[in-house]
């Protein structure tokens, strides 16, 4: 399981940091960045949780 | 019910915009297959709010970047989305929602997202030309097409969409002056010395700041003037009303619900039996603060459809979120989580710089971030575990 963020379209709410603080983090700007673009196992939760959290819908998963 | 029925029960949810739409994916994403049905009251398909005040109104973005759920995610909810169509009537009893046209809607599961609108200044006229409100799509590139340069524009009430506004419009050439009646405005929200910063920093971009003053007359149609209730004039060629907003919730008078400011609610948006509000109209009662909140914030209206989705489905928890909204003004964000309390309370700098923090009784209860998003991160997670533990006493 790979993540996909779309930074153009991230509004810097940190609602996917406070869901998935391992493998999301923020620039200066709030911007969404990516700690790491693979899931560890166990972690697709969190992920699944930072990708309802986001209100920009920015977020995906890719097989 | 049996766990199988809460996967087929016939959800309509009241209210197309971010807190109906999160309401909606999660149903489907925890199973629900019965029959959806979405009412919105604006033609348009289902677009985000905050963009309007700024990246719209400066003319950065279109109008098709604030689709809120692209084109095909949107068909893949295989919901039936009624747009254009107003609630009139809920009839508890009967758990069915009339709508303008006459059509009744039948329910198993209700929620109510019709979230609030632009409070109007008792002196404007109705129609009255060159007065806005900022509210809807339509408000927004209305005001839009007013913005020209030199254009004098008097935003009446120092709010954050007065101000962030009257950002957008000095940054689009437009000449600003914002009215406001109490002297601080925001400091309730910001706490002082933030509030303090933020008029001073509209002060040094060229927004003529009239605090402690109110609108006598929007003289002129179209407008060609505000009289202030200290005597003065200030020409204007626009107006925009930002004085707050009210919960959308004229059609439920009578409906047995309570709502006296916004839909009341228990800890789980449960307004009534089969019943649930999200999003700005509704107040619930938070269980980590130890007392009902009803927010305007984009955050929460996401984060409040989904627990009631959670809910809907016989997963529900009490809904314990941070509180958290941003708000930019040219190039500064402010991000506050929490509570902060009446009058701003007993503020700290924080170590980090850009951080304030707000306290009752050595308890963290707020924390403001001035340009500091990622300073604010672990105010919001300290909040957060602490909601949580109180949550599962």
């Amino acid at each position: 399981m790979k993540i996909v963020v779309d930074r153009d379209k991230c509004v810097g709410s940190g609602a996917c940091v406070l869901a998935a603080p391992r493998v999301f983090g923020q620039d200066e700007d709030g911007i969404v960045e990516l700690s790491s673009a693979e899931v560890e196992p166990g972690g697709e939760r969190e992920v699944r949780d930072a990708i309802d959290a986001c209100p920009a819908a920015v977020i995906e998963i890719a097989y | 019910m049996p766990a199988a029925g809460f996967h087929q029960q016939r959800v309509l949810i009241v209210g197309a915009s971010a807190a109906g739409l999160a309401a909606a994916t999660a149903l489907r994403r925890r199973g629900h297959t019965g029959p959806l049905t979405i009412l919105g009251a604006e033609p348009e398909t289902p677009y985000d709010r905050p963009p309007l005040s700024k990246q719209l109104l400066a003319g950065d973005w279109s109008a098709e970047r604030l689709d809120l759920l692209p084109r095909q995610k949107l068909a893949e909810l295989k919901a039936e989305l009624r747009l254009g169509t107003r609630a009139v009537a809920l009839d508890l009893s009967c758990r069915r929602v009339l709508d303008g046209s006459g059509a009744s809607h039948e329910f198993d599961a209700a929620v109510i997202a019709t979230g609030v609108s632009p409070r109007m200044l008792a002196c404007a006229r109705p129609g009255q030309a060159g007065v806005y409100v900022l509210r809807t799509l339509r408000d927004a590139l209305g005001l839009s097409a007013a913005l020209t340069a030199g254009c004098r524009l008097v935003v009446a009430g120092g709010g954050f969409l007065g101000l962030e506004v009257a950002a957008t419009a000095r940054s689009r050439g437009a000449e600003v002056t914002v009215v406001e009646a109490v002297e601080q405005p925001l400091a309730a929200r910001l706490g002082p010395t933030a509030s303090r910063r933020l008029l001073g920093l509209h002060r040094e971009r060229g927004v003529a700041v009239r605090a402690g003053t109110g609108i006598a007359e929007i003289s002129g149609d179209p407008v060609r003037a505000v009289l202030l209730t200290d005597g003065t004039s200030v020409p204007a060629d626009a107006v925009l009303i930002a004085i707050g907003a009210r919960p959308n919730t004229d059609w439920l008078e009578g409906s047995g619900l309570d709502v006296a400011d916004g839909i009341t609610c228990d800890e789980y948006c449960r307004a009534a039996p089969a019943v649930w509000a999200a999003g700005d109209v509704a107040r619930w009662f938070h269980h980590g603060i130890g007392a009902h909140l009803r927010l305007e914030h984009r955050t929460n209206a996401t984060e409040q459809g989904q627990a009631v989705a959670a809910d809907i489905m016989g997963e529900g928890r009490p809904f314990v979120p941070v509180p958290f909204f941003w708000t930019d003004h040219y190039d500064t964000r402010l991000q506050v989580a929490g509570i902060v309390p009446a009058g701003g309370g007993a503020e700290r700098a924080a170590p980090e710089p850009g951080v304030i923090t707000f306290h009752a009784h050595d308890t963290l209860n707020g924390a403001l971030g001035w340009n500091a998003v990622r300073q604010l991160m672990p105010y919001r997670q300290a909040l957060r575990a602490r909601y949580e533990l109180a949550a599962a006493e």
